[in-house]
């Protein structure tokens, strides 16, 4: 039962609030063997839904796979926020409000649009053995974009927030934070391309991971099209790079003590020194591939991979957990004579991500030149391939780590600098 | 239920200043196929709907799937849209409308049997599976749905609109030497089944394709006279151009208002777009949006000057413009935003031919592999063909283009006779808000000086 609450401040007014509020039921039912879903929103209706998942039955793969067992167990408000505290709508608009007076005192010319919203997700599992596993689970977060558009430039810098704000002091010390990095990328300089060295921030190794985390999914593993089938043991990549699969990092949505079919999730080695150790399952494909369930068939669709009722149990991360290099940021940084800082590359996993290539434009990019950043880059563009950046001698991962910035808290990551970036 | 709405509307609406109330049922199965082997089925009834209410410009919005909770929930976002509005509405005007609109169909996707869509993926599995040794593996998926959507308006709309979807897709895969290769097969209509049915011939060619590409070098990066064919053409126009047109970007912000003056020069005389929700069959065909507001062709670009862009009713009230009828939700539990319908790159006169015959040296880029857009735009294409004076020469793969929306536009100098339109499955994502069914068609364009990515030669 997903709620959330959300409100909205443009231009320094109070805009919109919203609120809202979906129950269903999904049922798998296995029927000669064969296995039939469905889906429904409606209330009283559990007839038709038993009815037309049983029908599906007729034409559904071979339930190769048995549902786990086990016996009632709830969790109840796990803490996915500081003090379990999902902010109500004064708060938030106060906090929205405190922004906005922070925007008008920097610079009241600008254009900008602040979210907060928080919901929360109950979910319950239960199957014929008699399992019946529930948890719930609460998410905040709050963001703002901000517009500067001359004639030429069309510059947007946006930012997130996943914990709630102790007090109005919280919130000032996030908009500083904000605004100096928005400061940084008023200035535009002149591009550089090539072959160079690129600082690859944890908002721009989410997409650009698109083609390692289908390579080591199962579903690709067990179709064959994944590079590393056949290579479980072998160094894939640099040394620096040891990543895992980890449920009880942090206090993310996905930290949580069961999946979306009742498998208690648990920590999985993906990578570790850049061996391939692993890779998670759910209840199908752990026994396609001959492997223990991980706990990670989730329900997920949409944008941005939220609970989505309707879907059926998909292989899903839960946290992506990398470890840090030994490298501190700011060495990694004053190592670049000439390179690029990208901070933003929300589109970069287009391409043949089955190989592990991808491309993607560079929103917001920051020329690096003698070791210090200079100033916001334009019309460029990243492409390459995972496996290649991410060799043995031609990646090094900063020593600190950090959630992304925008995106939620499912990632907790170093920042890579790519020696040979491909920068167009 | 329509006296019921009415009643909530009758009371709320002397509380604010506008409230609508939406409901939706609706009814939609669809099947997986990997390697011909059924790989998951499913059905699904969805039942919702939502209240919208605003008072002195502040919006309140609330979604929920019982019924029963309707009178609550209306009371409770009026006082929320009471609660935030500090200022003045300003929706753009339109008549009420109360009608109901059936759904006409060419062909019912629910007058065919789950048997005989199953075979369907089926066969087309097979046909793709047995096509060429490099083919392993194909991926096919396919779906249809039956969705009524009731729209009520403090204004005295009333509209009830059945909306059907069917769309598919196959995928077929050449792996060979460590490389996977896919160039995929679709189509998606909201009234006729038959968009379907005889894919063979479309299936072996995109096999044949798939296999060639894996002996195909990379392209080579640099700066190109670059040909796009229709279908990347539609993306390009849908992610670069479209979303940009979208007024609620450009609203609050008299910048970006300036940036966008009706009248300015954007492109070529040659360059026309429009935004349509009129097309009947289109997956883009929206004969009333989410706010009532019936559908319209909307041109933005007219002979290379900017004509119009895509509202809301709050977005072309605050512009003093009209509404275009792109207020879209994903669905009752979505609140309407400025979204594209059908948005086309109308044609031009060149003949394919003609637009290659004087590229010494230049790329084809073909199909769409994926984008995204704004300002600077970055698209994958399925695959490509060098051009080597004025010929079509080798393949190509791994062909990404990138540029500057404003610089790519003006540099479109010339446009095809080809016009063609795509529809398949998936569609636009905004603000949380996807897949929105969507359709986009454009002729062969011609890009001077467009950025082909790959690592430079």
């Amino acid at each position: 039962m997903p709620r959330a609450r959300e409100s909205s401040t443009r231009t320094a007014s109070l805009h919109k609030v919203e609120h809202s509020e979906t129950r269903g039921r999904t049922l798998r039912v296995v029927r000669d063997g064969r296995l039939g879903m469905a889906t429904s929103t409606a209330t009283g209706d559990d007839a038709r839904l038993v009815e037309m998942a049983a029908e599906a039955c007729a034409w559904g793969p071979e339930a190769s796979f048995q549902f786990p067992e086990g016996a009632f167990e709830e969790t109840r408000h796990l803490v996915h926020l500081p003090d379990d505290h999902l902010p109500g709508l004064e708060e938030m608009e106060a906090w929205c409000a405190r922004c906005a007076e922070r925007m008008r005192a920097f610079d009241s010319t600008l254009t900008y649009e602040i979210h907060g919203g928080g919901g929360e997700v109950e979910v319950e599992v239960a199957n014929t053995t008699g399992l019946r596993r529930a948890c719930s689970s609460k998410e905040w977060g709050m963001s703002i974009v901000v517009t500067e558009a001359t004639a030429g430039d069309i510059f947007m810098w946006y930012a997130s927030a996943s914990d709630p704000f102790a007090d109005l002091d919280g919130v000032d010390a996030w908009m500083a934070r904000f605004l100096e990095d928005f400061s940084l990328n008023r200035t535009v300089v002149e591009p550089v391309s090539g072959k160079i060295p690129c600082i690859i921030s944890p908002n721009t190794l989410r997409p650009i991971l698109a083609g390692l985390l289908s390579g080591t999914s199962a579903v690709s593993i067990h179709e064959g099209l994944s590079p590393l089938k056949d290579r479980m043991g072998e160094k894939v990549l640099s040394d620096v790079v040891s990543m895992r699969d980890d449920p009880t990092f942090g206090l993310s949505s996905r930290s949580v003590p069961h999946d979306h079919e009742g498998v208690s999730t648990r920590v999985t080695p993906i990578l570790e020194k850049g061996v391939f150790r692993g890779f998670v399952n759910n209840l199908k494909y752990a026994e396609k591939t001959g492997t223990e369930p991980t706990g990670n068939g989730f329900r997920v669709g949409g944008m941005g991979g939220g609970t989505q009722l309707d879907a059926a149990p998909s292989v899903t991360l839960t946290n992506l957990v990398f470890d840090g290099g030994e490298t501190p940021l700011e060495e990694l940084v004053a190592s670049v004579d000439d390179g690029l800082w990208i901070e933003f590359a929300p589109d970069a996993f287009q391409g043949n991500v089955s190989n592990g290539d991808f491309t993607g434009g560079i929103r917001v990019g920051q020329r690096i030149r003698k070791g210090k950043r200079v100033g916001r880059v334009k019309n460029l563009s990243i492409s390459g391939n995972i496996y290649e950046l991410m060799a043995q001698g031609k990646v090094e991962a900063s020593r600190e780590c950090a959630y992304p910035t925008a995106g939620g808290k499912t990632l907790w990551t170093p920042h890579f600098l790519f020696k040979e970036a491909n920068v167009s | 239920m329509r006296e019921r709405i009415e009643a909530v509307i009758r009371k709320q609406a002397v509380r604010c200043d506008y409230l609508d109330v939406r409901v939706e049922e609706e009814e939609l199965q669809s099947v997986r196929m990997r390697d011909g082997e059924v790989d998951g089925i499913k059905r699904s009834r969805s039942v919702g709907g939502s209240v919208r209410a605003c008072h002195k410009g502040g919006w309140g919005f609330g979604s929920f799937n019982s019924l029963d909770e309707l009178e609550a929930y209306a009371a409770r976002i009026v006082d929320a849209a009471r609660a935030v509005g500090d200022g003045k509405t300003t929706l753009a005007a339109v008549e009420p409308v109360d009608t109901v609109l059936r759904a006409r169909f060419v062909d019912d996707p629910r007058g065919h049997s789950m048997d005989e869509k199953v075979d369907l993926l089926r066969a087309y599995s097979q046909v793709a599976l047995g096509s060429r040794p490099e083919i392993k593996k194909c991926f096919a998926f396919y779906f249809d749905s039956f969705r009524v959507k009731t729209f009520a308006s403090s204004e005295g709309s009333y509209i009830v609109q059945e909306r059907p979807d069917v769309a598919i897709a196959i995928s077929p895969t050449a792996l060979g030497d460590g490389l996977t290769q896919s160039v995929p097969v679709s189509a998606g209509s909201t009234n006729d089944f038959g968009v379907v049915l005889n894919l063979d011939e479309g299936i072996l060619e995109k096999c044949r394709l798939s296999a060639e590409l894996l002996k195909a070098p990379k392209v080579g990066g640099g700066i190109f006279p670059v040909v796009i064919d229709p279908h990347l053409g539609g993306v390009f126009v849908h992610e670069a151009f479209g979303h940009t047109s979208e007024a609620d970007g450009q609203v609050d912000n008299p910048r970006m208002v300036e940036i966008f003056t009706l009248g300015k020069r954007f492109g070529s005389d040659s360059l026309t777009i429009y935004d349509t929700g009129l097309d009947e069959g289109l997956r883009g065909h929206v004969p009333y949006d989410d706010e009532g507001v019936p559908g319209r062709r909307t041109v933005l670009i007219r002979e290379g000057i900017l004509e119009g862009r895509l509202h809301t009713r709050e977005t072309a009230g605050k512009l003093g413009e009209e509404a275009t009828g792109n207020g879209r939700a994903m669905d009752y539990a979505s609140a309407p935003i400025c979204r594209m319908r059908n948005t086309c790159i109308a044609p031009g006169e060149a003949r394919f031919e003609d637009m290659i015959a004087d590229v010494e040296e230049g790329v084809y880029a073909i199909g769409s592999g994926g984008g995204c857009g704004g300002e600077t735009f970055t698209f994958s294409a399925n695959y490509g063909y060098m051009i080597r004076k004025g010929k079509l020469a080798e393949m190509v793969r791994d062909v990404k283009l990138q540029g500057n929306l404003f610089e790519t536009l003006k540099n479109i100098d010339v446009v095809g006779a080809d016009f063609q339109i795509h529809d398949g499955p998936g569609g636009c994502g905004k603000m949380g808000q996807f897949p929105l069914p969507v359709s986009h068609g454009s002729p062969h364009l011609r890009i001077r000086n467009c950025t082909v990515g790959g690592e430079a030669r």
